[in-house]
């Protein structure tokens, strides 16, 4: 009888087990992706490494961002971009000093009046399926990106620059007209926007592109997949076989597989972990041509004053900060254009506001705040980069008798409640680079929508129009470094820097390269000899 | 019968509750997954379209309505922090995969190691051995989970590369090496229950030893050895067994944190970044995953406390 009882209970015990094991077993295939480590047989690379390049091998990019989506025109996360960048290209391409470069198009011609823009197809360019690329394929593709296709698909994210867009036709075979509404000398840079097969169905699961890379899988939170294609236009480029982007939780996570050997190049490491790095790893940096500021909201007390902004610029040493929170690995930037666009660029405008306490302790006094005041600044929780450096502009507010409070927010209440409801006194972000200078101007337009500083200047306003229809370089030049000018001396932000990005890479590897726009060239990436 | 319907009824009440909570909670936090989907610097129109296709323009009860109606008949929709329009029991489904998989690794490894270790430690009561388990399994009872995978990440992973962290193989592709790659985590996972479990066992065996019938068996003649395996064990295993449902319940639902440290592709990671991109859709049907397991196992453990002593049926 109880030893009945108790057989019940322990076979009660092994059929739970035995049932949870069972389920486990699935064989769905999931989860189809392998460690990279092992099909890392095909090079042995010496220690004595000259930089010679060899054909060959695979590599591992831990990168720590979840792909938002396989299709060039949907993704719209700056993580997805930088790694689909190796299987897509557009009629032009960027190389790494930012200049654009014929990719799918062998050439282009600008008529004079600059209305019309005409590309003459690469010969012998192919889809990663082998079909080769059509004037059809292309006049497809740049109106899908501008969103002139009918019917209208609302999960392909329009650029908005592309509107200028009237009307593509394929003139010839090999000749694609790009018709605008309007002259407009900064449409080039947009015209990288991928280049996909007509009427290609499977874009979301199986994409195909013409870039040096093909797409092999993906599984959602683990990898992406990428092999060589050997067929792209380019002589002797790839030098990879296979290329796999790691997909981590976090950087943490992402830097204990380096550590542990799991992973080649790790972008966006941290300053502590650059000064961790295991052996066999260097770290390589360049600038992210990224403009990291204060921002502030233009329009609420005390910041409506604009003696108490320019106090604040004056109270904050911005080389400080880059020496305390990057090891120094910065540079100081002085207005709102990325320091990428050398010509646009105005670095004079550094200098405006140097590092001096008892100026702001003036400006304040004059604006009615002898004993400072107290204000938050916010900032995203999951950008340890952009907290850092708050809490030592905190530190550095207090001596001219500033208080700040620093507000965390999650990623997504940051969108929503900071940039689109402007609903913040000072926010500390970074704002990532354009294709084109001008868009870093645009959001300081009174009606812009992303105008989340509440930066309202006609003045500005009117220089901007003008700048947008010049077509002489020159003077449009000159009026981009107006407006900066104008937006630094009515301080609408307190400018820090453009930080320096520092990415781990093994040392067996060569050929890791910076591009002033956010991608992960792995095309030029080799194992040295 | 009548005590199985009961629950039953139970069961899609509280599960019916915690959809309307988490469909409330959602609609109270800030974030907007249309902006998830499209882009900072979307136009307040391509916005507009987008919460128009997605039925995100509709009032509150009327979006639950929806989503109640489609889940009721399995279908739990499209997940929106993918461009590519995923199903979310598809997205689901393969995460869910490795989330099971780590949970009955690290059940077994629970149930092997402590029931042993409990009996050992009941049976020299006050001896070395047992002040040592004590000891033992007093400070792993203390350390968390995930800080315990951090340190196991760094010992077995970076320093004697045992296993390569982050790494992971679905069983079905490669058992062996899936199995490698798992251990580790259950291991994790499994260390602090066990210690609770031990300590658990230990006592409900004392408590039961100093009963009277096992005063009855002594003076019978029987040999503690048999009194312990014939009658004190199936006794004490009674709210043993309560306990390790309720750990299997807090296994299945709660490795979130293991898994971001082993970065596990498991169904915490789906969770904590469908919650960061405002994915209702996937959020709502992990939470009702969540829910489930821990009602469906409680409900479980009543079935087969009935079974095992009549008495509870009869109360």
């Amino acid at each position: 009888m109880h030893t009945k009882k108790l057989a019940k209970v322990l076979l009660l015990i092994a059929v739970f087990t035995i049932a949870l094991y069972g389920c486990s077993g699935n064989k769905d295939g999931t989860g189809s992706n392998t460690p990279a480590n092992d099909d890392r047989s095909l090079t042995e690379p010496t220690e004595a490494a000259k930089s010679e390049p060899t054909y060959g091998g695979s590599v591992t990019v831990g990168i720590t961002q979840e792909l938002d989506g396989l299709d060039p025109h949907k993704a719209i996360s700056a993580g997805t971009k930088e790694v689909l960048f190796n299987i897509f290209e557009g009629l032009v391409k960027f190389d790494p000093d930012g200049n654009l470069n014929p990719a799918v198009a062998e050439s282009y011609q600008i008529s004079s009046d600059g209305m019309v823009y005409t590309f003459t197809l690469r010969e012998g360019v192919k889809f990663h399926d082998g079909s080769p690329v059509t004037a059809e394929d292309v006049v497809y593709s740049v109106k899908r990106s501008a969103g002139m296709l009918e019917p209208k698909d609302p999960t392909v994210a329009v650029d908005s620059a592309l509107s200028v867009i009237s009307d593509v036709v394929a003139a010839d075979e090999r000749t694609i007209e790009i018709r605008l509404k309007r002259v407009d000398t900064e449409l080039l840079p947009y015209l990288t926007c991928a280049i996909v097969p007509k009427d290609y169905g499977e874009l979301d699961t199986k994409p195909i592109g013409t870039g040096p890379f093909k797409f092999v899988s993906y599984t959602p939170l683990q990898s992406i997949v990428l092999e060589k294609n050997s067929e792209y236009y380019i002589e002797g480029v790839p030098y990879l076989d296979r290329v796999t982007f790691k997909i981590s939780s976090n950087t943490d996570a992402a830097f204990m597989e380096l550590q542990a050997g799991a992973i080649d190049i790790l972008p966006y490491i941290t300053d502590a972990q650059a000064s961790q790095l295991p052996k066999g790893y260097h770290m390589e940096s360049g600038p992210m041509n990224l403009i990291q500021g204060l921002f502030i909201n233009n329009k609420v007390t005390p910041f409506d004053n604009k003696l108490v902004r320019q106090a604040l610029c004056y109270a904050v040493d911005r080389q400080a900060v880059i020496d305390m929170v990057a090891g120094g690995r910065g540079n100081v930037i002085g207005t709102n254009m990325y320091p990428g666009f050398k010509k646009y660029y105005d670095e004079s405008l550094v200098n405006v506001y140097p590092y001096d306490p008892e100026k702001a302790r003036e400006l304040l006094k004059e604006a009615g705040y002898p004993d400072g005041f107290k204000f938050t600044i916010t900032v995203p929780s999951n950008y340890q980069y952009h907290i850092d450096t708050a809490q030592v502009i905190v530190e550095q507010l207090k001596q001219v008798g500033i208080t700040a409070q620093i507000q965390l927010v999650e990623w997504s209440n940051w969108r929503s409640d900071v940039y689109k409801g402007r609903n913040y006194e000072t926010t500390l972000v970074g704002l990532a680079a354009d294709p084109a200078p001008r868009k870093a101007l645009a959001r300081f337009c009174s009606t812009a929508e992303n105008n989340f500083m509440n930066y309202f200047n006609p003045d500005f306003d009117a220089i901007f129009k003008q700048g947008e229809a010049e077509t002489e370089e020159e003077k449009k030049i000159e009026l981009y470094k107006q407006m900066q000018a104008m937006l630094t001396n009515d301080a609408v932000a307190v400018y820090i820097q453009d930080p320096h990005q520092m990415t781990a890479v093994s040392d067996k590897l060569g050929g890791y390269t910076y591009y002033p726009i956010y991608v992960q060239d792995m095309s030029l990436v080799y194992y040295k000899k | 019968m009548k005590y199985t319907i009961k629950k039953c009824i139970t069961l899609f009440i509280s599960l019916f509750f915690a959809s309307i909570l988490t469909f409330t909670a959602f609609h109270i936090i800030p974030g907007d997954s249309a902006l998830s989907a499209l882009g900072m610097d979307a136009t307040e129109e391509q916005l507009e379209e987008y919460r128009e296709i997605m039925g995100l323009n509709k009032s509150f009860p009327e979006r639950y309505a929806d989503w109640l109606k489609n889940a009721l008949k399995g279908d739990f929709g499209y997940s929106s922090q993918y461009q590519m329009r995923m199903r979310v029991s598809t997205l689901i489904k393969e995460r869910l995969i490795v989330t099971l998989w780590l949970a009955v690794l690290s059940f077994m490894l629970i149930v092997l190691v402590s029931i042993p270790l409990g009996i050992l430690s009941a049976r020299k009561k006050n001896g070395i051995l047992d002040s040592l388990i004590s000891l033992v399994t007093q400070v792993f009872m203390s350390i968390p989970s995930f800080f315990l995978g951090m340190l196991i990440t760094l010992i077995f992973g970076v320093i004697l590369k045992w296993f390569t962290p982050g790494g992971y193989v679905s069983p079905g592709e490669n058992f062996g090496l899936s199995l490698r790659f798992m251990v580790f985590p259950a291991i994790a996972v499994a260390i602090p229950k066990i210690a609770m479990m031990v300590k658990f066992l230990r006592s409900s065996l004392l408590g039961e030893m100093e009963l009277d019938y096992v005063r009855t068996a002594k003076s019978k003649g029987m040999k503690n050895i048999s009194i312990l395996f014939k009658h004190i064990l199936k006794n004490a295993l009674i709210p043993v067994i309560t306990f390790l449902a309720m750990m299997l319940a807090d296994i299945l639902a709660g490795t979130i944190l293991v898994e971001q440290v082993f970065n596990l592709p498991g169904l915490g990671r789906l969770l904590v970044s469908s919650i960061a991109n405002r994915d209702y859709a996937v959020v709502q049907a992990i939470i009702l995953y969540i829910v489930s397991v821990v009602i469906i196992i409680n409900f479980l453990v009543d079935l087969i406390y009935q079974w095992i002593d009549p008495r509870v049926r009869r109360n």
